[in-house]
């Protein structure tokens, strides 16, 4: 019995050899790998044939989404996947252009007043909604007052206009915008997508109608594309709106299909399925060897407004992690390098605070802290943590030198990133134990601050201020228990508090610059966090799409203004 | 046997009160709500909502309630005949689960009907494999089917699914691109003739449904042929025989007719598996059932679409044993259903 | 004690009912192996040494990490240096400058030093098996991962055995009110529970990382119990008016005793085939749940977890087929296991449940 049905099932097994053999390329006679294959943020794409042409109308983007968008209402909806199919059914009054400027969407042109207090936005007079009805400021309004009903889900869109004194449409294409105080981060607020009141008008004080408003999932906008089916699970179909203000985009149709596990992303890539898929390291590693591949392709690298961090609690329930020294000597024992060099084989950027690499708040005098363990350990016994007992861990006071980092758990690379730096840690005497968390209790218990440190992701706004992040008031805990803001670790410094506070009062791009620098600076020294890196994404699509970029300033393919809206397939290859 | 359907259905009240209540106990042990992701979730470092603002929406849904006073509420809104609204989606649970024309033909693509679709073809298909086997290791004992059934079946059972399914869409999928691995029909589904679209379907199934059915060939198989290798030792067909009648007669007649009694019960006992969706399959195929709504309603705690998901499957199983019994009662006059 | 002495007595001495061979050597061969294999894993993959001459001391540093040393021994000298450098005494390393002479174990690796330069390296000289996404030798994972198979198999039908037999046995032998409002109910609740939550609910409270074993076998465990009441529940409604029974009863013994003694060890059969079979069953939930990133969490070495790697990196297929055999070796042993207990105790089906069951 035995032999015959070991032998099958080995037999078995081998088919994983067949299948590994046939993924990867085909048996071509060895040829050097084509050269510098990924473009460059800023650098459009074009087959050689096309780059000159003038672009013409037709073609369908197939791209992959990871789960479902929750509800196609801008207002309402606060995932990011919902984002990425609403944004083209909508249009807000300014959004970012590839360098991470303004520019103006529904409004043609706005100013700000010479004390900074008011934003008027002079709005385009020929835009009209899906269905034909003209679009006016009084949309504007309506938006904005559904934004502030608290019987309304506006869950996230409402802090972004705390700062709001009042919002008026002296006439129906003006709209004034009033800020209790001046505000610079306040403009970046409006890139709020605009609904139609006519059609989502709803009874004062009953913001369920709203919620729940069918056309939430069937949404009539302005922008450049019409809703036209969502197959639920399955995919969700927009198409040109030939009626757009700034003429109909080239594409005729875009499909997002729903796709949850990224491992069969490129594989449905290869098979045609998708149009375009997003490139982890290894899958780039293996891919460039893919002449096939290659040939059909554009593969984009850019980094994302995006960087990783580990947080630490400074509440004081951990007590060494109060002493800056230790956190500084924690940071140098991490070999942030390694990870981006080996596993990320590459592509990430080290930081040395939370600001975009590259961009004009980022202060490039301050560099990362290097790879040092010896430094680290040096710095450590500074603190007075020495090894007593001899067990190989420092301690002091009979407390040792140990923490638990918790990590949410869907998130497989932070746990690879996690089990390098736990043996970095161990290297020089301080113990890190990992625990993981689904995300719903991750984010629980560090809103709560009921965390020792821990490791997360922190995407960057449009706006470079800090405040969330780094001021004292977010770090407070409320008597619910939860945390007044996203400082869950409860930093606390006086002089980034008043740097921060005077930078959101000016609209003057030179004086916010020096003090988001010298906010740069501080923080280096403080170590809230142990900044990590920024991640650079890459990610292939079909060289039948012409004119395709991604931004210089981290928004990749598709966040920014007017990106899709100018990509376009030559008739052949429709 | 009616008053014994009539006892047993009322029994199934307290029963059903227990499961729901133990099962939204449960749910509300683990940390967390609707709204929590939500609240710093969004493009950009969005600023964390007002707290005064996040309370009253934890209030306007009742969230901040004690657990059992949000059971009750739950139970009101069922008694009344409805299955409450998704918070996440913001639409009635009962279109989420059913799809919005109902019955019709958007029930194919509810998550229900896509889980039903699939897991009825899985389920076809290992009986499809399975029965004959089990059948002819019975009547071979020892021959080529037996050694097959418990060889080879077995052997497959020893197989994780998810491995399974990363095989078969590296080996069918993207190697030999015989079938599609993505999702439940293709973009061109709309503009398709009704045969083409059966088709169509049929092909997106096919890899999902192996990778569902071929665990459960082993077990069916063994169960058939000791149903039937009982049934052909009994006294009856030893007196068929020995009344001289044709092999094939003791055999369709007689034997296997008997062996249908424990067969009903396997049934009866694979029937809750239809409506419950496997989360690993239907997140690999991208299959929109609702194994991938389940898990998408336990992360983000979209409490109502739990809950109904888990009354579904409780009044199927219930339905199903009290089925399976009476079927049961039924086919075998001996049975005394007291 | 008396119900098991029984049990081993029929599974060991018995003459066979069926024509077939009985088949029990493989799966106890098989399972004997595991069970050395886990037991001594330290010595088989460990970068510590089995025995070194290090500075004119003899020691013996990789016995120190044997179940039960490991638990009241501290930490010497070589274990401290291995902290700081996993390779202190690999080729190039200052331990194996000092010793005059050392014995490495078959893998010379730990579980879990992970190493950036070895990252998805394919099976050769230095690494049998292959070395996994952060460097860990695969080889070394599966070894001490073999306790993880084991215990799970073992442990979570022991645990599935003792509620579902207690429960089972308390209504069928009880019967009447205590059946039909309490036992019946409570089987057919855990029939449909939803077993996520229970397993979410379980990963958000529990602490210490060495738990994380432990709760994979309480969940597994309590979430199978349910097929083995339900037989036990109608063995026991079975056998309770047999005669034997109602002979001790007239004799004047109790219940507890007329259910131990003389009800238990003929229902048991069925129970113990069908606890078999659900070991298999538990191995594969393990690896499910593993890749669900719920099982035992890395670094602490599982075949699950290493398996699970295989679905994020398609071309290391050494990650799929070392585990992926090992897995289906001890899940058709715990099969055989089942068929040849089956064959010597008589009839039970197999739980037609593991048919319909979804992961």
């Amino acid at each position: 019995m035995n032999r015959r049905r070991c032998l099958f099932g080995l037999c078995l097994f081998g088919l994983t050899l067949l299948a590994s053999c046939g993924g990867s390329g085909e048996k071509a006679p060895p040829a050097p790998p084509p050269a510098a294959v990924s473009k460059a943020p800023g650098e459009a794409a074009f087959l050689p044939a096309y780059e000159k042409r003038a672009p013409v109308n037709g073609g369908t983007f197939t791209r992959p989404i990871p789960v479902e968008p929750v509800t196609l209402n801008p207002v309402v909806a606060s995932d990011q996947v919902s984002f990425l199919v609403y944004k083209w059914i909508f249009d807000p009054l300014i959004d970012m252009d590839e360098k991470m400027e303004p520019t103006g969407v529904l409004a043609r042109s706005w100013e700000v007043s010479p004390d900074g207090r008011n934003l008027t936005f002079h709005l385009r007079e020929d835009v009209s909604w899906h269905d034909g009805k003209p679009f006016t400021a009084e949309d504007v309004l309506f938006t904005y007052r559904a934004c502030m009903d608290p019987t309304v889900d506006a869950v996230n869109k409402r802090p972004t206009f705390a700062e709001v004194q009042s919002v008026q449409a002296p006439d129906p294409h003006t709209v004034v915008v009033t800020w209790k105080v001046p505000y610079a981060p306040g403009l970046a607020a409006w890139n709020l997508h605009i609904l139609p009141r006519h059609l989502y008008d709803y009874p004062p004080g009953k913001g369920a109608a709203f919620n729940q408003n069918p056309l939430n999932a069937r949404p009539v906008g302005t922008g450049p594309f019409r809703f036209v089916e969502w197959r639920r699970g399955e995919a969700v179909v927009l198409e040109a709106n030939p009626a757009y203000f700034r003429g109909r985009p080239h594409l005729d149709r875009l499909v997002f299909r729903i796709l949850p596990q990224a491992e069969t992303q490129l594989a449905a890539y290869r098979t045609g399925t998708l149009d375009m898929t997003t490139l982890s390291s290894e899958q780039w590693e293996e891919v460039r060897k893919d002449r096939a591949f290659l040939e059909g392709s554009s593969v984009f690298e850019y980094p994302a407004r995006q960087f990783f961090y580990i947080g630490w609690n400074l509440d004081g329930s951990v007590p060494f992690l109060g002493d800056r020294k230790v956190r500084k000597a924690l940071a140098l024992a991490l070999n942030r390098k390694g990870v981006v060099d080996r596993i990320l084989g590459g592509h990430g950027t080290l930081l040395s605070g939370p600001f975009y690499p590259g961009g004009w708040e980022y202060n490039p005098a301050v560099a990362p802290l290097p790879y040092d363990p010896a430094e680290a350990a040096r710095l450590l016994d500074e603190a007075g943590w020495k090894d007593t007992d001899g067990d190989g861990l420092r301690d002091r006071g009979g407390k040792p030198c140990a923490f638990e980092c918790l990590v949410p758990a869907e998130a497989e690379m932070f746990s690879r990133w996690l089990e390098v730096f736990q043996q970095d840690l161990r290297k020089v005497g301080v113990d890190m134990r990992v625990r993981k968390l689904e995300w719903g209790v991750f984010l629980d218990r560090t809103h709560r601050h009921r965390f020792e440190a821990c490791l997360s992701g922190w995407s960057l706004g449009d706006d470079p201020d800090p405040f969330q992040l780094l001021h004292s008031s977010q770090g407070k805990l409320l008597p619910s228990g939860v945390g007044a803001g996203q400082n869950d670790g409860a930093y606390s410094n006086p002089e980034v508090d008043r740097l921060i506070e005077e930078q959101q009062r000016t609209f003057d791009r030179e004086a916010r610059r020096r003090a988001l620098w010298r906010i740069h600076e501080i923080v280096a020294e403080d170590q809230p966090h142990a900044y990590l890196f920024a991640s650079t994404q890459m990610a292939a699509v079909r060289n039948r799409f012409q004119n395709v970029k991604a931004s210089r300033a981290g928004y990749g393919l598709f966040t920014w203004y007017p990106s899709l809206l100018e990509w376009w397939v030559p008739r052949e290859l429709q | 046997m009616a008053a014994y359907a009539l006892r047993r259905l009322l029994l199934m009240g307290p029963t059903f009160l227990l499961i729901t209540a133990v099962v939204f106990a449960a749910v509300k042990l683990a940390p967390g709500n609707p709204f929590s992701a939500a609240r710093t979730a969004g493009e950009g470092a969005v600023r964390q909502m007002n707290p005064a603002d996040y309370q009253d929406l934890l209030h306007r849904y009742g969230l901040d309630r004690p657990w059992y006073v949000q059971y009750g509420r739950w139970l009101a809104t069922l008694a009344s005949g409805s299955l409450g609204i998704s918070y996440s989606q913001r639409r009635p649970v009962s279109q989420v689960l059913f799809g919005e024309a109902f019955p019709g033909g958007g029930f194919l693509s509810s998550p229900l009907g896509a889980t039903l679709l699939l897991n009825l073809l899985a389920t076809l298909l290992m009986l499809a494999v399975a029965l004959p086997i089990g059948f002819s290791a019975a009547l071979k004992p020892g021959g080529a089917a037996d050694r097959l059934a418990s060889g080879f079946l077995y052997a497959l059972y020893s197989l994780p699914n998810f491995w399974v399914a990363v095989l078969l869409i590296l080996v069918v999928g993207v190697h030999f691109r015989i079938l599609p691995f993505i999702g439940m029909r293709s973009e061109a589904f709309a503009s398709l003739g009704f045969w083409e679209r059966a088709v169509d379907v049929l092909r997106h199934a096919a890899l999902p449904a192996l990778c569902l059915a071929y665990g459960g060939m082993a077990y069916v198989a063994r169960f058939t042929r000791r149903a039937l290798l009982e049934s052909l030792g009994s006294d009856f067909v030893r007196a068929a025989r020995a009344r001289g009648l044709p092999e094939g007669r003791v055999l369709w007649g007689h034997a296997a007719r008997n062996a249908l009694l424990p067969m009903i019960t396997l049934l009866g006992l694979l029937l809750p598996g239809l409506v419950s969706g496997s989360v690993i399959v239907e997140s690999l195929f991208a299959w929109p059932g609702m194994g991938q709504l389940f898990m998408k309603a336990v992360y983000s705690r979209d409490y109502p679409v739990i809950l109904a998901e888990s009354v579904l499957g409780a009044v199927v199983v219930l339905g199903s044993t009290l089925l399976a019994d009476l079927l049961y009662g039924a086919a075998d006059p001996r049975v005394r259903l007291e | 004690m008396a119900p098991t002495l029984s049990l081993l007595r029929r599974v060991l001495s018995f003459p066979k009912r069926r024509t077939r061979p009985s088949g029990l050597r493989f799966p106890a061969v098989f399972l004997g192996l595991l069970a050395a294999v886990s037991l001594l894993a330290p010595l088989l993959a460990n970068n510590k040494p089995l025995a070194v001459d290090l500075d004119g001391h003899l020691r013996f540093p990789a016995f120190r990490d044997l179940l039960p040393f490991r638990l009241f021994l501290r930490p010497d000298g070589a274990a401290l240096a291995l902290e700081r450098d996993p390779r202190w005494f690999g080729p190039s390393g200052e331990g194996r400058r000092r010793a005059r002479w050392l014995l490495l174990p078959p893998l010379p690796y730990s579980p879990y030093e992970t190493s950036l330069e070895r990252i998805h390296e394919p099976p050769g000289r230095d690494h049998p098996l292959g070395c996994d996404d952060v460097g860990r030798d695969v080889a070394a994972r599966l070894v001490h991962g073999t306790k993880v198979t084991l215990l799970t198999g073992v442990l979570s039908m022991a645990l599935a055995l003792l509620v579902g037999v207690s429960l089972g046995a308390l209504g069928g032998f009880a019967g009447g009110a205590v059946d039909r409002l309490l036992v019946s109910p409570a089987i057919e609740v855990m029939l449909c529970f939803p077993t996520f939550f229970f397993i979410l609910t379980v990963t958000a409270v529990t602490d210490p990382r060495y738990l994380n074993l432990w709760s994979v076998i309480l969940v597994i465990g309590l979430t199978s119990w349910a097929p083995l009441a339900r037989f036990a529940r109608a063995e026991f409604l079975r056998l309770k008016s047999a005669p034997y029974v109602e002979a001790a009863r007239a004799l004047g013994a109790g219940p507890f005793r007329q259910a131990l003694r003389h009800i238990l060890p003929n229902a048991s059969g069925p129970l113990v085939v069908n606890a078999a079979f659900g070991a298999a069953g538990a191995v594969l939930s393990e690896a499910a749940l593993s890749f669900l990133g719920v099982g035992i969490q890395p670094p602490e070495p599982s075949w699950g977890n290493v398996m699970s790697l295989v679905v994020r990196h398609w071309n290391d297929w050494w990650l799929g087929l070392f585990p992926g055999a090992a897995l289906f070796l001890t899940v058709m042993a715990y099969n055989r296991l089942g068929e040849a207990l089956e064959g010597r105790l008589g009839a039970g089906a197999p739980g037609p449940e593991e048919a319909g069951r979804r992961r």
